[in-house]
């Protein structure tokens, strides 16, 4: 009797076991966690320019840069802070005043398959530093000394004097990452018309002038959920503002301001701005031009012009004062000082005190069309300076013609300039255009040379910050400039696009975006 | 007729070659491209190391001599910002260029020549005046603004049409009515005044007198008579828009040689713009001799001299 019972229940458990065992393991075999879907779908942007190469190291071009990033991606990223994150590389520290240690992300493999390992980091860093080799960032890269691969995941940077500011020199367009072998089989044409890089987007085809198309890698680190990604150059503004109107495109950046509303009010549309990294001054001759030798002048401009009423009649509101070259998102940034107010009393009073009761002429030398309505704010200072007797003889040049005089140093008294923070560090534009001496300074302060060399060759962060706020101060008090706003990125998005938030130093990436 | 012809043709060799030596001078006199390639950060140094690597520190009857030697073998040199032969760049864009501008004319003369021989054979009448009316309107009208409008419109609110880029005869259509306009609009004039000039003429009246129906008169006689100024304007139009369909270009993103000559000299990328030039005068000088010899076959007092 019992064993009868037992058989019978030995298969029927038996059988029940199998049934279980089958069953997990079909329902186990296609559960997976957080099962990432196939990325899919074609996102179209339009920028105003189309590439002229797709090395990313010989433009200065962000809309390549736009391009090139989402496909070769770089050692570190910014995020909508601002802030340093990793992205080929998972961390970085100073080992001593002179050298900086990189740790790579593990298992990236370029889109043909080599690794992306130290020898790359290094290959790719050396590649701008070769003297015989076109590079755009042999300034920007130029504190490296040399690069040592330690192991194939660290990287070890060293630099000639404390360079306090390598980490960001490794981050954005300046240390996208190429691969060796294919870089040195192709040579610089073949780099140039077929980028082969790490990140999530690799390249298809070029159509030049018409259509540069990215598509997804798959099981990429950094998740695109986008399948296909089509750059379009549009050069005319109004162009793109139909273009994202129509629906023919995704995204669009440049929008002109005055277009920005009726964008944003659209059904299928909607706009996004954003700062950028670029401030807006006037450069003052205080060198040679004799009423902009004293400090009271330079002040009374600041004050006679109403940056307010700039923003809100050129730019349509889209733009933010500034009280030194130092945009709010850069390390030395000195939140104590404040914009100087429109105060057309003081102003006039500055300049009776310094003798020009009746104001004096004085020539603008002005861009057109390289920044965000430059010419249109020209005219409107020519006018305001004009209320407290300053009689402006304006000059609109095209950009060439422009950079070739101020290099020869014959630009006018005043002259328009962009300056960017690219490293998101104060020591930009107060290395680049106000020490005495560079290509675009027309100051000498002695003092201010000092800090500004003291925050530079230190690697402690409160000297720095000490330096650099002092240095502000210094820079606000005496105004060999005229502070205007800090520039605001202005884009359309249709609204199938989710997730996508522009960067504060102009190239689009496209990883985090999805569409509906 | 054919002592004629060849002289012609050294001329238009002659010219060619006048065109690309000045705008050499004028390109390099202008300054030097590489402030262009780098960023506002870049060095005195670095800059320094950029110019040599180009050669653009030798002094000027070198770098001409280089050039020079360059073209005769159809070498324009690299593109400074592409770093491939300028030449071939140039070439590529080329199909994209005519197929906007031959659209043009067409588009021009379908519209043109209809328009002008009604308003000449119906002279004073309202359809004359509607049409000289429109033919002063595109010819004042600028281009830019024109493109834009018509964007807006057809695009914009009623959806017909792409807004921008080239792909099908949809996309065509736009940029080549813009590009047309003008044309378009002199050509009808041009027409208009020809045939009331030649209608006026007395082997119109003996046309007449043989009893030959109106339309006869007008087709056989007096159109093919007019046809004969009209032949050259209209070969230097085509001419004319080969050289630059610029701001159409650049308005509709229309990837053709305009819009790759403007931004290069913006950029001062010289040979870009060499080869440009180079390609616009042999297209030039070339129509010219084709509309000589039409010329010449259209009239033949002109062929007997």
């Amino acid at each position: 009797m019992e064993k009868e019972f037992s058989v019978e229940r030995q298969s029927a458990l038996i059988r029940i076991m199998w049934m279980a065992a089958v069953v997990l393991i079909v329902v186990g075999g296609s559960w997976t966690p957080c099962a990432a879907a196939a990325p899919k779908g074609t996102l179209t942007i339009a920028q105003g320019i189309d590439a002229d190469t797709l090395d990313p190291q010989v433009t200065s071009s962000s809309a390549v840069w736009s391009i090139t990033l989402n496909i070769y991606d770089t050692l570190i990223t910014r995020d909508k802070d601002g802030r340093l994150q990793p992205a080929l590389s998972v961390s970085w520290r100073s080992l001593n005043d002179t050298t900086w240690e990189v740790k790579l992300r593990p298992n990236v493999k370029f889109h043909n398959g080599e690794p992306m390992d130290a020898e790359a980091v290094k290959f790719s860093i050396m590649r701008v530093l070769d003297p015989n080799f076109k590079s755009v960032f042999g300034t920007v890269l130029g504190t490296i000394v040399r690069v040592d691969a330690v192991d194939s995941l660290t990287v070890r940077v060293v630099t000639k004097a404390p360079d306090p500011i390598l980490p960001s020199r490794l981050s954005m367009q300046h240390a996208q990452v190429l691969p060796p072998k294919y870089s040195n089989e192709a040579g610089p044409r073949g780099l140039a018309r077929k980028p082969i890089g790490a990140g999530p987007y690799k390249f298809v085809s070029w159509q030049k002038d018409e259509a540069i198309t990215l598509e997804a890698v798959p099981d990429h680190w950094r998740k695109p959920k986008i399948g296909k990604v089509i750059f379009k150059p549009i050069p005319e503004g109004a162009s793109r503002v139909a273009a994202i109107k129509t629906g023919a495109v995704d995204i669009a950046a440049a929008i002109p301001p005055m277009d920005f509303a009726s964008i944003h009010q659209g059904d299928k549309t909607f706009g996004i701005h954003t700062t950028s990294n670029r401030a807006y001054l006037l450069n003052l001759d205080t060198l040679t031009f004799k009423p902009f030798q004293d400090r009271r002048v330079r002040q009374a401009i600041n004050y006679a012009i109403d940056k307010q009423a700039i923003i809100k009649n050129t730019l349509n509101g889209y733009g933010k004062p500034i009280a030194t070259s130092v945009i709010p998102e850069a390390f030395g940034h000195n939140p104590k000082i404040n914009p100087y107010p429109c105060d057309l009393e003081k102003a006039k009073q500055l300049l009776a005190q310094a003798g020009y009761p009746n104001g004096f002429e004085v020539g603008f030398d002005t861009t057109s069309g390289r920044y965000p309505q430059d010419k249109e704010i020209a005219e409107v200072i020519s006018g305001q300076l004009a209320k407290v007797g300053i009689q402006v003889k304006l000059q609109a040049l095209e950009w060439g013609a422009f950079y070739d005089g101020v290099k020869a140093k014959k630009r006018a008294p005043i002259h328009n300039i962009g300056m960017s923070t690219e490293l998101f560090d104060a020591d930009n534009t107060f290395s680049l255009h106000f020490k005495a001496g560079t290509i675009w300074s027309r100051w000498n302060n002695p003092e201010f040379d000092k800090l500004v060399n003291t925050a530079r060759t230190t690697l402690d962060e409160k000297v720095r910050q000490q330096a650099l706020w002092k240095a502000g101060e210094l820079q606000h008090d005496e105004a060999p400039m005229v502070f205007l706003h800090q520039i605001s990125y202005l884009y359309g998005v249709n609204k199938r696009v989710k997730n996508w938030q522009p960067t504060s130093t102009e190239p689009i990436l496209v990883w985090d975006a999805s569409l509906d | 007729m054919k002592t004629f012809l060849f002289r012609r043709f050294l001329q238009a060799i002659a010219i060619v070659f006048g065109v690309t030596l000045v705008t050499f001078f004028l390109l390099h006199v202008t300054g030097d491209p590489v402030g262009m390639l780098l960023p506002a950060d870049a060095s005195p140094e670095d800059i320094e190391r950029i110019v040599r690597l180009f050669g653009f520190d030798q002094p000027m009857y070198i770098q001409f001599t280089r050039f020079l030697g360059g073209v005769v073998q159809g070498d324009f040199g690299n593109s400074i910002r592409q770093d491939e032969p300028a030449l071939g760049l140039v070439l590529e864009r080329l199909p994209a260029t005519l197929e906007l501008t031959l659209a043009a004319m067409i588009i021009s003369v379908l519209v043109a020549f209809p328009a002008g021989i009604i308003s000449a054979s119906r002279r004073g009448g309202p359809i004359d005046q509607g049409t000289m009316l429109f033919a002063l309107f595109g010819q004042s009208v600028p281009n830019f603004w024109l493109g834009i409008m018509l964007i807006l419109l057809f695009s914009v609110s009623l959806g017909w049409f792409p807004p921008f880029g080239r792909g099908g005869p949809e996309n065509l259509i736009l940029p080549a009515f813009t590009l047309s306009m003008y044309s378009m609009a002199r050509t009808a004039r041009l027409i208009r005044s020809g045939m009331i000039e030649v209608l006026s003429q007395d082997y119109i009246r003996t046309a007449h007198a043989k009893g030959l129906s109106k339309s006869a008169v007008l087709w056989r006689h007096a159109l093919r008579n007019a046809l004969i100024p009209i032949v050259t304007v209209l070969g230097l139009d085509l001419a004319h828009l080969l050289g630059g369909a610029i701001i159409t270009e650049t308005i509709f993103a229309w990837p053709g040689v305009g819009r790759l000559t403007i931004s290069a000299i913006f950029a001062r990328d010289y040979p870009i713009v060499q080869a440009a030039v180079f390609l616009v005068a042999v297209g030039y000088t070339g129509i010219n001799l084709l509309v000589d010899v039409l010329y010449a076959y259209l009239n033949p007092r002109v062929r007997f001299q």
